[in-house]
């Protein structure tokens, strides 16, 4: 993509099982076909801060006060409001029955009809800024927000307080293969829970707030910061050579996507 | 509402006379008042349960339907036979205390009570030693409620919370939304339950943190304010001159919209807020404050301080409006409120603070013993968790709606309570299970009277189950025979894997049952005093 500096921050990245790339940048959404070689437009050319492939034909994306779905591949968008006052949207994620939401000042959102309506459903969720959301390979639904780890058993419609992570203020987060978690916190400690029900684990400590983390097979990569480093699971982080990075995303286990803040996405092939 | 006058005309107050009861005639009557009630409150128990019909006093009303053994023994007023009275009076109120505390098993206990007063008193007649034999009675009590403790399985997981809830109701419909509700909101969660026309359930969620008390002033509509300022009192504002600090530090901040909270607004305060409703610059509305005594404001000031930050304005503190600045203002994402309820979204208090007071509630709420206390503090803990729901759940009739409505309130009291404190098998086998350990103690007896009680709560740990067998129409004895041999019982008996009762109501029945019984056991002598007619009279008049 041709950088035109910051108006142009890519925000998140998302990749579908054939290998298509989504960017939800600061210019709008994108698309493209050949490993990111070429970029297209697609939508509206509205500031969008998430996007998430449900699978290679349904792309969820949240632009202001507004979440934006596809269910021709990014052909054609529909825009579904959300409630006022508007929020931002840090994270989204479909579950059996509904889409949730992850908002910076009104928890989490939840529709059951597609996106048609939303509300806010947090029951048990003491922190209604959520920084992110993820599942785990347990079906567990686990939310990272400024006021400590929460965890939902039934889908989204209710939280309970994880209290061994009461205290942390969590910023990222991303489930392991085995079943574990990584959280990132805005203090920069990096911590891999195998069990997150049984307590958690310090794996690395940096002086600036982790922004995003991601994990896939053995690897972890983390943007702490604007730098990301990456782990294979045997010896420690290794941060590459990128800087300005604004968003991470493994497109497979060898080849790692890293968006900035110039609205570049860099694809780095790694050994 | 039961006309009084009519009630009192069909009431005719049994005939009394003075005088006093001694062994064994008072004995025996005390056993037919306990059989009496007994029989009224048997019926319910599971797993094939019965409702009882009241008569609710007139003649123009539906009687009322009943499932709870605390209920119907308190609606048992009196027997007409005044010895037979005290018997059944003294099951009564073991029943209405047994409830209060857990809330089910009072069928349970009323079995057992019966089981351990009638076995007693055959002891006494071959000449028994009832003091002693209440002393070794509740030995043995301890030594089958630690039993029963090993027991005890965690209620967790979905399918088991379902099944669990279906064994309290038994109904289908009504497990499948407390199931749902009590996943939803948590075990201390606020829930109500209403009385509703259609007959299927239904579930509905609010979301925030609401508080009882709603707005100040004759407007009735629901009002919602976005980034609301709130100012917390247990002020009585009773001139306009009193909010004007108020309304010119809210103007300064350039708050746009403020809830008021006073214990009580005048009609020229009123006015004046209601003025603001189409002001661009501050609109500002009055709400109660939270809760009936001066206590429950009290707590309830605290609770929204601490969802919302700020300091609260109290009139013990010596505060006045006049005293109000910035750092009292709590905020809010969102404020709700209409003539009942008050609701805080998104309170901007302190987080950590927040997390700490629900620790603390929840620690208190442990440590209570006093129902009403306990209730006290599962509501502000249920308060603070940013929910609400309603489960809906009626009938056709009016006696349906009230009989639904309460089965519906009892089980979701038995279910919160399994969830605390674990489950046990259901059916009575968990009882049944104890006689083994009975058996060694009774082996091990070195006193008739030792060995008279270990026999006693033998056959008291077994009455459970034999009643279930009464109540689906089977011998108690042969079926369990043929369970013991490894045999398949008959439905309902062969599928008491997946029933569970709660632990709480069943140690807590069989600690209430045997102890009173025992002491009841201890009762020589009954004197009765002739009453004076007017204390008869349920409407009062002489």
């Amino acid at each position: 993509m041709p950088s035109d500096g910051h108006s142009r921050t890519v925000n998140a990245l998302a990749t579908t099982a054939d290998g298509i790339i989504y960017c939800a940048a600061q210019s709008g959404l994108k698309r493209s076909v050949d490993l990111g070689r070429s970029w297209r437009n697609v939508g509206e050319a509205a500031p969008a801060t998430v996007i998430c492939a449900l699978d290679a034909a349904c792309i969820l994306a949240a632009t202001v006060g507004a979440v934006q779905i596809s269910e021709d591949a990014g052909a054609s968008w529909q825009a579904r409001a959300l409630p006022s006052p508007s929020t931002i949207v840090s994270s989204l994620l479909a579950t059996s029955e509904s889409i949730l939401a992850a908002t910076l000042e009104d928890g989490v959102l939840r529709s059951d009809d597609g996106g048609m309506s939303w509300r806010g459903w947090n029951f048990g969720l003491l922190s209604w800024r959520v920084n992110a959301l993820c599942r785990d390979s347990a079906g567990i639904i686990w939310a990272a927000t400024e006021s400590g780890l929460f965890r939902s058993e039934t889908d989204g419609r209710s939280w309970q307080d994880q209290a061994d992570f009461a205290q942390a203020s969590i910023l990222s987060l991303d489930a392991t293969a085995e079943g574990g978690l990584c959280l990132g916190t805005t203090e920069g400690a990096l911590q891999i829970c195998g069990n997150p029900r049984a307590g958690k684990t310090l794996a690395r400590q940096w002086q600036v707030p982790i922004n995003a983390i991601c994990a896939i097979g053995e690897r972890i990569a983390v943007l702490h910061g604007q730098t990301v480093s990456v782990s294979d699971g045997e010896s420690g982080f290794e941060a590459l050579s990128y800087t300005d990075a604004t968003s991470i995303k493994w497109l497979d286990e060898a080849r790692l996507l890293i968006g900035t803040k110039y609205g570049l996405v860099h694809r780095i092939d790694l050994p | 509402m039961i006309d009084q006058q009519q009630l009192a005309q069909n009431y005719s107050p049994p005939r009394q006379r003075a005088g006093v009861l001694t062994q064994p005639e008072a004995h025996r009557a005390m056993l037919r008042g306990i059989d009496k009630l007994l029989a009224a409150i048997q019926p319910t128990l599971g797993p094939r349960p019965r409702i009882v019909g009241i008569e609710r006093g007139t003649r123009d009303t539906s009687p009322e339907l009943l499932d709870d053994g605390a209920v119907i023994a308190r609606r048992i007023i009196e027997l007409p036979d005044q010895y037979e009275n005290i018997g059944a009076m003294l099951l009564r109120g073991m029943l209405w205390r047994l409830s209060e505390a857990v809330g089910d098993g009072t069928a349970t206990a009323a079995v057992l009570y019966r089981t351990v007063f009638a076995e007693g008193l055959s002891y006494a007649a071959a000449g028994g030693d009832l003091t002693q034999l209440r002393r070794h009675l509740e030995s043995g009590l301890a030594a089958i409620i630690t039993a029963l403790k090993s027991q005890v399985m965690p209620l967790a997981g979905t399918a088991m919370l379902a099944d669990f809830v279906k064994s309290v109701c038994d109904d289908d419909d009504l497990a499948q939304s407390l199931t749902e509700i009590l996943e939803v909101t948590g075990a201390l969660g606020l829930i109500d339950i209403q009385g509703g026309q259609a007959r299927t359930a239904r579930c509905a969620y609010f979301e925030g943190n609401f508080f009882t008390g709603g707005r100040h002033g004759a407007g009735s509509g629901a009002i919602e304010f976005e980034e609301a300022a709130l100012l917390l009192t247990d002020f009585d504002l009773k001139e306009p001159d009193a909010v004007l600090p108020v309304l010119r530090l809210a103007l300064r901040e350039k708050i746009e919209n403020l809830v008021v909270v006073a214990r009580n607004v005048a009609e020229p305060v009123a006015a004046l807020f209601a003025r603001s409703a189409t002001s661009s610059r501050l609109r500002v509305i009055a709400a109660k404050t939270p809760g009936s005594t001066t206590l429950a404001q009290a707590d309830a000031l605290h609770d929204l301080v601490i969802l919302t930050g700020g300091r609260p304005l109290l009139e013990a503190s010596g505060d006045t409006s006049n005293t109000v600045y910035p750092g009292n203002l709590g905020y809010a994402r969102r404020v709700w409120i209409d003539k009942n309820y008050l609701s805080i979204r998104g309170g901007r208090g302190d987080l950590r603070q927040l997390r700490a007071h629900i620790a603390e509630l929840q620690k208190a709420f442990e440590a209570a013993t006093e129902t009403d206390i306990r209730k006290g503090l599962r509501d502000r803990i249920g308060r603070l968790g940013s929910g609400f729901a309603i489960l809906y759940t009626g009938g056709s009739t009016a006696s349906e709606i009230e009989a639904r409505v309460a089965m519906t309130k009892r089980a979701l009291r038995t279910t919160r309570g399994a969830l605390r404190h674990g489950i046990l098998p259901g059916g009575g086998l968990a009882l049944l299970s104890c006689r083994d350990l009975l058996q060694r103690r009774l082996g091990e007896s070195r006193t008739p009277d030792e060995r008279a009680a270990c026999n006693i709560l033998l056959k008291t740990v077994a009455a459970p189950f034999g009643a279930l067998a009464q109540n689906a129409g089977y011998e108690a004895p042969a079926l369990l025979a043929q369970m013991e041999h490894g045999l398949p019982g008959p439905a309902p008996f062969c599928s008491f894997d997946g029933i569970h009762d709660s632990a709480a109501a069943q140690i807590e029945a069989l600690r209430y049952a045997v102890a009173s019984a025992a002491l009841a056991l201890t009762v020589d002598a009954i004197v009765y005093r002739k009453l004076p007619e007017l204390a008869l009279r349920p409407d009062g008049a002489g």
